[in-house]
């Protein structure tokens, strides 16, 4: 009896009972699944990640208001932390070039009946500077717009497309509202080119104005966040210590968070590393659960064959015999929930990358995880019983029910 | 041992030697002889009954002519191979090449086509598929069933069922049919029939022993054996008793 006749044997003997097959390894469907799932998103944000941060530049630093709620505008005085701080963020620190102060709001834009819902930055000119921002047409806000806080402003690709569409948006004005400021209108200087979505956002749908200006409409002097540029990027890391340094002393410490592109890319890689681990450690529950499912099943199924095996036994079976037909049936069994699972995880992963915009990215490695954990788990967890059917007495076997 | 020339029948060679071979079970603190000593040599060719009250040890005594159980003591030749110290794997092949059983509830696999029942012994046995298939065609076309070949046993009747085991017993040649109350779940009609099969079986020659309650099935055979208490205690009509 060769290799392929007890691998037909035992197909066979999956086939007689499709539903219990099915349920019985559902366990190691779910943990297939959330393996490749989770290695495949992994990968895909990763990707994408790893994508948008080299895009920007990794000499790119930012500076936002730390998480916890209110403790930036409270403890300190909007002066210490108004645009002006772009300057001293330069002068004070040897390591930065440039530095830029954003302020920012959401907004509503209207150009004759049609309306957009816009993010509205408030900017110093350096800002499209500092992230090779390019113009597709007109200029970019100068420091002189800034100096007399003048009413222009500057369109992302998209909003210029949507509410322009094939018309030259120069020299048009706008009108934009933002909460409970008072509807203004503005003139539309420039249009810049499209960047897409990055991890600093999605720059297309951005509008920009200068500093000044979103000042004497808003009153809002709080800053959203800045935008610093170190010397070079070896040096990005060190320009992050410094200018955390610097600004513990000069507004306290922990008000603030210093993210370069290289600690961002680390959090996310161990946010990503911590979720995977955890998940995995679900998944390989999952497994351990889906291998009792198995080795259930399969004790049940020797029981229910006793005779079977008496029978086999009497015309000439070997105990290997037996036990390799019982044992392929068990590695089957897992290997069709494996597949099964490899196929779902793979899935969700799709679907998780649409709703994420990352790419769907399946390693091959995970494929032969897949089948590897799902074949090990049968072989495990198909011994035992496939050994008790081995070691049936031919006598008491046949005589069984 | 040579055998005897006795009335015209010819026995050539000793397919079955037991001697004093006992089996028992320790049941608890007791213990049960199912064969106390029992001494019995078939010849090739000859058609035996056994036959004895319920419990006297008949089946047991098939279990060790088939070598799926060993004797407690005594000795066992099959077929010129002394069997009793063989391990398990070396008397599945016995099993295998030597014996063909035929059961009371037929035994066979009720999920398999009965072709495939038939080819069962013969895949055990190593034989390539297609030969395989070839002689279980035509030992169930011998059987009158080479219509029904991609049936499987729910769908047939019981004399149709014994058939079919009787054709599994015969794929590999053994050396000896061994069938524990063939008959005992047929009706007369088919009983009967199953039985001309064995007869047919004798008279091409086969060695036969049928374990029977009924008194007809033991007219057909060439020799009665009475098994009373785990003893051979008469042995009528063979060359040797
Ligand atoms: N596994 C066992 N354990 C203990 N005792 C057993 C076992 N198998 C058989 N026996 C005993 O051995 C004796 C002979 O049993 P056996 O089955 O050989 O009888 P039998 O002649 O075939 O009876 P029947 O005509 O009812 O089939 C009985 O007393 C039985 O209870
Ligand atoms: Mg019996």
């Amino acid at each position: 009896m060769n290799v392929r006749e007890t691998a037909m044997a035992a197909l066979r003997g999956l086939g007689f009972y499709p539903l219990r097959t099915f349920l019985s390894v559902l366990g190691i469907v779910i943990g297939v699944a959330s393996v490749i799932g989770l290695v495949a998103i992994g990968a895909g944000v990763q990707e994408s990640v790893t994508s948008r941060i080299s895009q920007l530049g990794s000499d790119v630093l930012t500076v936002a208001p730390a998480m916890q709620r209110g403790v930036w505008g409270r403890s300190t005085s909007p002066t210490t932390v108004d645009a002006s701080l772009a300057r001293d963020l330069v002068e004070h620190n040897p390591l930065i070039k440039q530095a830029v102060a954003t302020l920012q709001t959401q907004g509503t834009m209207t150009v004759g009946n049609s309306t957009l819902d816009v993010t509205v930055l408030g900017v110093t000119p350096d800002y499209a500077d500092i992230f090779a921002y390019p113009v597709q047409v007109g200029r970019f806000l100068r420091t002189s717009d800034q100096e007399l806080g003048a009413d222009v402003i500057v369109l992302g690709a998209e909003v210029a497309s949507t509410l322009f569409s094939d018309q030259d948006p120069l020299g048009k004005k706008v009108q934009l509202s933002a909460g409970n400021y008072p509807t203004r209108s503005f003139v539309v200087v420039g249009v810049m080119g499209s960047l897409g979505r990055t991890f600093a956002g999605n720059f297309d749908g951005q509008v920009y104005m200068p500093a000044s200006t979103f000042f004497r409409w808003t009153g809002q002097r709080r800053v959203s966040s800045f935008i610093l540029r170190a010397v070079s990027t070896e040096a990005a890391v060190d320009a992050a210590d410094q200018v955390n340094f610097y600004l513990t002393r000069r507004v306290g410490e922990n008000k603030f968070r210093v993210l370069s592109q290289q600690t961002i890319l680390e959090t996310i890689t161990s946010v990503v590393g911590t979720l995977t681990l955890s998940l995995g450690a679900i998944a390989g529950i999952a497994l351990l659960v889906g291998g009792i499912g198995v080795m259930n099943v399969m004790l049940v199924s020797v029981k229910e064959r006793t005779r079977e095996i008496g029978i086999r036994k009497a015309l000439g079976a070997k105990k290997r015999n037996i036990l390799s037909q019982f044992l392929l049936e068990a590695i089957f069994l897992s290997l069709t929930g494996g597949l099964v699972g490899l196929f779902g995880g793979w899935g969700v992963a799709a679907l998780a990358a649409r709703w994420g915009h990352w790419p769907t990215v399946l390693p091959i490695y995970a494929i032969f995880l897949a089948v590897g954990f799902s074949t090990a788990v049968g072989l495990f967890f198909g011994i035992y019983p496939a050994m008790q059917a081995a070691r049936l007495d031919p006598i008491a076997a046949l005589r069984y029910e | 041992m040579p055998a005897e020339v006795s009335e015209g029948a010819v026995h050539p060679r000793e397919v079955v030697r037991l001697e004093k071979v006992v089996r028992q079970y320790i049941v608890g603190s007791a213990v049960v002889r199912a064969l106390a000593g029992v001494d019995l040599v078939i010849h090739e060719g000859e058609f035996v009954a056994i036959m004895g009250p319920s419990g006297s040890g008949k089946s047991t005594l098939m279990h060790i002519l088939g070598c799926l159980d060993r004797p407690t003591s005594g000795h066992y030749i099959l077929d010129g191979v002394e069997v009793e110290r063989l391990s398990d794997n070396q008397l599945a092949v016995i099993r295998n090449q030597k014996v063909g059983f035929v059961f009371q509830e037929f035994n066979l696999l009720p999920r398999e086509t009965i072709l495939a029942n038939v080819e069962l012994p013969m895949m055990y046995a190593g034989i390539p598929r297609r030969e395989r298939a070839r002689r279980a065609r035509q030992l169930l076309e011998e059987m009158g069933l080479g219509k029904r070949l991609a049936h499987r046993p729910p769908e047939l009747s019981g004399g149709e069922r014994q058939r079919v085991a009787i054709a599994r017993a015969l794929a590999n040649a053994p050396a000896v049919i061994l069938a524990d109350e063939p008959t005992g779940n047929l009706d007369t009609n088919t009983g009967a029939e199953i039985l001309r099969i064995f007869e047919e079986l004798h008279r091409s020659g086969r060695t036969i022993v049928v374990v029977t309650h009924d008194p007809n099935v033991a007219r057909h055979a060439s020799r009665v054996i009475r098994l009373v208490d785990g003893q051979i205690v008469a042995d009528e009509g063979g060359a040797a008793a």
